[in-house]
């Protein structure tokens, strides 16, 4: 059996619902390929995780504060030290993975500069040519650099390489490819990002009417901040453990279509 | 000198060896875990199998649960007898029915489960339980279980990974769990599906609708009740709505049609659309980048409006007062005002996408 006849066959292996040859001549080609096995094993890692998967529905209008008085328990670690000593007083990895992940480490490594040394002087060409992203929308916070400035409606636009040669290349942004459909993960990453880019458009706005605000008005203006971040900082972290829970991702947006909202009630009204 | 150097290296090199070994004895000794098919929902207590079909006389309250051993789909179908009946077919025919009765403080629980049927026994073919699906021909054979029920039948949580469920006129709860499956639910008394990325079709329910998922379809027609959507990907569509609505997606499309009750409708990436006449109540329509849009009848007696778009255009057939532009040196843009006598309370809304309200002929309900 061949993987490609396999992997058609892993659904119906896992529910069960092939016929006993069938079956036998999958599990002997399980045996031997460990490609199958270890998509037959997500396979099964994805049908547990349904499988325990409760919900209750209830759109809880005591969320935010539950979010709120949580993030408030929360402490930080005393000093760097400490959370140094912490996080290597156990081991979190056993030795024998360890020392397998040191070895996977070394080959890949050894895999990629082979590729890296062998690659063609044309495909270097083509993609120093290529159009780039101006910046990762990530990086542009806190960088201050007029060069990564987010502006509207041109961040978006692909604009030519300026230095392409001696730089090392940021990577392209990855297109979605167009015969496979973009996952669940990458359409919220994607919608984070708007998100990102418009609370860095109105960032700006925000911080030149700050200057006209009362005192008062402004500290008000930025606790409500700080309690959105914090819901933001929250449901994230719900999303990262559930990138696919619908309502995970629910709240996190609306998380952060609230702090879009209150920065536009402060620039423009 | 330098055979005690070779020696000495010889003694490091099977010392490193055997710490090596001893550090992956744990890794080594382990033998490959046999893959698991997940089991299936314990039925209660004692069972006994039927061979095409199982009828259990029942009163209220009864309870209901169902299950199927293979991908099959699941039909549940309500009528007017107080008797239970259920079946389990294939394309060889009958298959068997597992069935379970419970007595309980809240009534009789059944429960129905679809299996295979031993055909090569002749006698009985329900007597065996086969390990593995009989062979027919190349394709895995699905058993359906198809189930007609009291519409007062009260039916627990279905949960499904591939198999298809439809529930039709029944006057309770409805709580389908399905991975993969697709989820129709129509006549039912309320209704709450979540899947991941089955589609979901809910059509005429009488109380709440409650839908979460994540790449699945959504359709809901002619609600009666309130209905709450959450999807990350697929289109969600209401039609011929009464309750209120509540609408989030993040990348699929939100179109709204008739729809009476308030509407709350926001998006991220993707665009908002309703048609249809205005009822009384409050309309926001909000998305983060695409298109929010509106059509009304050109006969619309009256609204209150708020039209805005932080970087997109802001367009309206319909001339209202403008009370509340932005600043021109906003780059926001924003129209605010009254229609005719006013009324209801529309909120349209993107931050870089167009918001546009529409005239647009009205055309005859198709809502039943």
């Amino acid at each position: 059996m061949q993987c490609k006849q396999a992997w058609l066959l892993l659904d119906d292996y896992m529910d069960r619902e092939l016929s006993f040859e069938t079956a036998a001549q999958l599990g002997l080609h399980l045996d031997e390929c460990p490609g199958c096995a270890a998509e037959l094993k997500r396979l099964h890692a994805e049908n547990e995780v349904y499988a325990t998967y409760e919900r209750g529905f209830e759109f809880d209008p005591a969320l935010w504060g539950g979010v709120r008085s949580r993030i408030a328990e929360t402490t930080l670690p005393k000093n760097f030290s400490s959370w140094l000593i912490a996080l290597f007083a156990a081991p979190r990895i056993s030795i024998p993975v360890t020392v397998a992940l040191v070895l996977l480490a070394v080959l890949v490594t050894a895999k990629f500069m082979n590729t890296a040394n062998k690659m063609s002087p044309e495909h270097a060409v083509a993609t120093a040519d290529g159009h780039q992203l101006k910046v990762e929308l990530e990086k542009d916070f806190g960088s201050g650099s007029e060069e990564k400035e987010i502006r509207p409606r041109e961040t978006m636009l692909p604009i030519r390489q300026s230095t392409p040669r001696a730089e090392p290349r940021r990577p392209l942004k990855a297109p979605l490819k167009s015969s496979q459909p973009p996952s669940p993960q990458q359409l919220v990453r994607e919608a984070e990002k708007k998100y990102l880019a418009a609370i860095a458009i109105l960032s700006r706005r925000v911080a030149e009417r700050e200057l006209t605000l009362t005192p008062e008005a402004r500290l008000k203006f930025e606790e409500t901040l700080a309690a959105i971040d914090r819901n933001i900082a929250e449901t994230t972290q719900a999303v990262r453990r559930h990138p696919e829970d619908p309502m995970a991702v629910h709240y996190m947006l609306t998380a952060y279509a609230r702090k879009v909202e209150v920065m536009r009630e402060m620039t423009g009204f | 000198m330098i055979k005690q150097l070779i020696v000495g290296k010889a003694l490091l090199l099977a010392k490193t060896i055997l710490i090596l070994l001893a550090l992956l004895e744990p890794v080594l000794a382990q033998a490959p875990i046999p893959p698991q098919a997940p089991e299936h929902p314990q039925p209660p207590q004692t069972r006994e199998r039927k061979f095409g079909r199982a009828v259990v006389a029942v009163e209220r309250p009864v309870r209901l649960a169902v299950d199927n051993r293979t991908t099959g789909r699941i039909k549940v179908n309500g009528w007017d007898r107080d008797e239970v009946e259920a079946r389990a077919i294939s394309e060889r025919g009958e298959e068997v029915v597992i069935l379970a009765i419970n007595e309980t403080e809240k009534g009789k629980l059944l429960y129905f489960k679809a299996d295979y049927a031993d055909l090569d026994n002749g006698t009985d073919p329900s007597a065996r339980v086969l390990d593995h699906p009989p062979s027919f021909g190349f394709r895995t054979l699905q058993v359906h279980l198809e189930v007609n029920v009291p519409r007062y039948a009260e039916i627990e949580q279905i949960t499904v990974i591939r198999s298809d469920v439809e529930v039709v006129g029944v006057n309770t709860r409805v709580k389908v769990f399905g991975n993969r499956s697709t989820v129709v639910l129509k006549q039912v008394g309320s209704a709450h599906v979540y899947t991941r990325t089955g589609n979901i079709e809910i059509e005429n329910t009488n109380g709440l609708v409650e839908i979460a998922t994540s790449t699945g379809a959504v359709r809901v027609t002619g609600s009666k009740g309130a209905a709450r959507i959450v999807a990350i990907a697929g289109p969600v569509e209401v039609k011929c709505s009464r309750g209120r609505i509540d609408v989030a997606n993040t990348h699929g499309s939100i179109d709204l049609m008739n729809v009476d009750g308030d509407v709350d409708a926001v998006a991220t990436t993707s665009s908002v659309r309703f048609t249809g006449r205005l009822g009384n109540g409050r309309y926001l329509l909000k998305s983060m980048s695409g298109r929010v849009e509106m059509f009304l009848p050109i006969n619309t007696a009256g609204f209150d409006a708020v039209l805005s778009s932080y970087l997109g255009m802001v367009e309206t057939d319909f001339p209202f007062g403008v009370v509340g532009e932005s600043a021109p040196n906003q780059s926001e843009r924003r129209l605010a005002g009254k229609f005719g006598n006013g009324g209801p309370q529309i909120t349209l809304d993107s931050f870089e996408g167009l918001v546009r309200l529409t005239k647009s002929q009205p055309e005859p309900s198709t809502c039943k």
